[in-house]
């Protein structure tokens, strides 16, 4: 064992804590509105904020691959075509593709 | 014709329901199988970075974050300090605190129990979740990934004893697969709940992408995530009340 992966460990692990574990202990009553807007608005934001953030940072490693592969997942999984498999399928398939040629 | 009357014997069988927890299983599969492949990567490269097989398990078990694992793996070879540490994962992993908030209902009520499946939430299995999801089946979605995970981690770690060294410095994206299927499961999501509740449904999505890209461009990937989670919730609520 070495001093710097263990305090990477002890971060991890503070980290969960923090964001993940003390959220859902603080027993907090929110306004009937409030949760509402928690449980209908605040994930479709977070969902809009992934795919912003994952079409972005896969652009960075390669932009032409990634914005074609990510666009026929959005579509296959927009048309709703061969389920998840597919769609994953579809989009790694386009990428390494693309990517190797 | 002497098969047909298996069919007709099988027709007044009742139907065997499948329970829920396997459908739930089910439903997560695809997403465990795809992030094998980022985790296994995490444990070749902590392996290469001098951490034990212990260490690579116990940061998959009590960590239990893709991104903040990876960022971390650097930091920890040049010996950072904990608050350093805390303070980038943190941020890195600051959007599960809204997205915490909004799982409560499906958690368990006592208190270890909730922890430990609050501290197993992933990007992953909230994608897969549904609100209607009951305790056992968030459990079993959230562990099917997190023990996925975790496995996969310490695999990982066991094969870098074997892998040459010249195949991690090849091209090949390992982690591209895990990005496919939360882009997949995330559009399945929007397209859930936008429907019937927006009209102009294209220009509000659009909007609020491109207000997403611009929060990214000027925050940066680690601090973009509360700022611009909020202010497209904020849209969204005013979108539909203005509708």
């Amino acid at each position: 064992m070495n001093d710097g992966s263990i305090t990477a460990i002890a971060a991890l692990f503070a980290t969960s804590l923090l964001v993940r574990v003390i959220p859902v202990l603080c027993n907090i009553q929110f306004p009937t509105k409030l949760s509402k807007w928690m449980e209908n608005i605040l994930p479709l934001a977070v969902f809009l904020n992934f795919i912003t953030y994952i079409f972005l940072q896969e652009m960075q490693v390669s932009p032409e691959p990634a914005l074609a592969s990510l666009a026929i997942t959005v579509l296959l999984a927009y048309l709703n075509i061969g389920g998840l498999f597919a769609g994953v399928f579809g989009g790694c398939f386009t990428y390494y593709l693309l990517s190797t040629w | 014709m002497s098969n047909l009357p298996s069919l007709e014997i099988d027709k007044d069988r009742p139907s065997r329901k499948v329970p829920s927890t396997r459908r739930a299983f089910l439903r997560v599969l695809p997403s465990a199988i795809a992030i094998i492949p980022v985790s296994m990567l995490f444990g070749v490269l902590a392996y290469r970075a001098n951490w034990s097989l212990l260490e690579v398990l116990a940061a998959g078990f009590l960590g239990f974050t893709g991104s903040g694992q990876f960022a971390l793996l650097p930091l920890a070879d040049t010996d950072a300090s904990f608050l350093t540490m805390l303070l980038i994962c943190a941020s890195i992993n600051s959007r599960y605190f809204p997205i915490a908030f909004t799982t409560t209902k499906r958690l368990p009520r006592t208190v270890l129990p909730r922890m430990f499946v609050s501290h197993m939430l992933g990007d992953e299995a909230y994608a897969t979740e549904r609100t209607s999801d009951t305790v056992l089946e968030t459990l079993v979605i959230r562990l099917t990934i997190f023990v996925f995970w975790v496995v996969s981690g310490v695999i990982g770690a066991l094969l870098a004893q074997a892998i040459p060294g010249a195949w991690l410095s090849s091209d090949i994206h390992l982690g591209f697969p895990a990005s496919v299927v939360l882009v997949y499961l995330s559009v399945t999501q929007i397209k859930m709940r936008v429907s019937g509740v927006y009209f102009h449904k294209s220009m509000m999505i659009a909007a609020c992408l491109i207000l997403a890209t611009a929060s990214y461009e000027w925050l940066g990937p680690t601090y973009f995530w509360i700022p611009s989670v909020l202010i497209t919730a904020i849209i969204l609520d005013k979108w539909k009340k203005y509708e």
